[in-house]
């Protein structure tokens, strides 16, 4: 059985998504359910660069918002800071570009 | 680092909801009219959301061509409704109408120098077309994306529209100045 579950922190304004999976254990286990817990997002940095990513900003106010860093080849757990902002994610990232870079145009 | 490596500062992409499917999103220079393009694949692996970001290493899903000898401007529109309430009176007569003002940021402009192209990816989800200028030319042509089979060409005066099955490239035709498809 799979089930998605909510939970607003108590500390704040998250908002953590979680998928729930029950099953039986393999085996000689099999009748022990495993409950498994998983973040319902991930998100993955595969830029080659450090990624920053952030929930769009409700107003202009969030907009210095720097959001989280992730290094390349990173994958972590994605949650909403704000439960009742924008269910929008931005992405930025800061490198150094070369002249052969051909995706930067002028 | 190289010589000639130099730290690149992008504003942040549009916001993109966690849904599913691919598509490159685009970070603007803060200052320059430079753009970046990273592409966002959100998958399931399970019951997890997979949201993968990279660097698009081949071509983008749409690119912009200028076959004119002109210079080509294209806008994105990336518009703000600023909407003032109406207020009434006692007697329940309008004392400030309501105003539906926008206004079209700077970082949606694109200049393509003549016969040239450029990659393209969307400033703001949920506004699918382009306004297309040719410097000199007072006309300025809307191009609509759809991923329906493109439609005629209307040229209703000035203003002339076309919409484009996801993927297709916008020539605007030296000759007659029309974008085709």
């Amino acid at each position: 059985m799979t089930k998605a579950a909510r939970h607003i922190s108590d500390l704040g304004t998250r908002l953590y998504e979680v998928v729930v999976k029950i099953e039986n254990c393999p085996g000689d286990y099999s009748r022990t359910k495993q409950v498994l817990l998983l973040p319902r997002y991930v998100i993955a940095n595969r830029t080659s660069m450090q990624l920053r990513y952030r929930q769009l900003p409700k107003t202009s106010y969030g907009a210095d918002d720097p959001g989280f860093g992730l290094q390349d080849g990173q994958n972590i757990p994605f949650h909403w800071p704000d439960v009742n902002g924008n269910r929008k994610i931005q992405v930025q990232s800061l490198f150094f570009v070369r002249e052969r870079d051909r995706e930067v145009h002028t | 680092m190289h010589e000639k490596d130099q730290p690149i500062e992008f504003n942040w992409s549009s916001g993109f909801q966690p849904m599913g499917g691919t598509f490159d999103v685009r970070l603007r220079h803060q200052t320059e009219a430079r753009s970046f393009f990273l592409r966002v694949s959100i998958k399931l692996d399970g019951l997890v959301r997979v949201i993968t970001v990279s660097r698009e290493t081949e071509e983008v899903f749409y690119r912009i061509r200028n076959q004119t000898p002109e210079l080509l401007t294209v806008h994105q529109p990336h518009v703000r409704y600023e909407l003032s309430r109406a207020a009434t009176s006692e007697s329940g007569a309008p004392l400030i109408s309501s105003v539906a003002a926008y206004r079209g940021e700077m970082a949606s402009i694109d200049e393509i120098p003549p016969m040239s192209d450029i990659p393209f990816a969307w400033d703001s989800q949920g506004q699918r077309h382009v306004s297309l200028q040719l410097a000199g030319d007072s006309a300025t042509y809307r191009v609509v994306f759809d991923r329906n089979v493109p439609q005629a060409v209307r040229i209703p005066s000035r203003v002339r529209h076309a919409t484009l099955r996801n993927g297709f490239l916008v020539n605007i035709n030296a000759a007659t100045g029309k974008p085709t498809i």
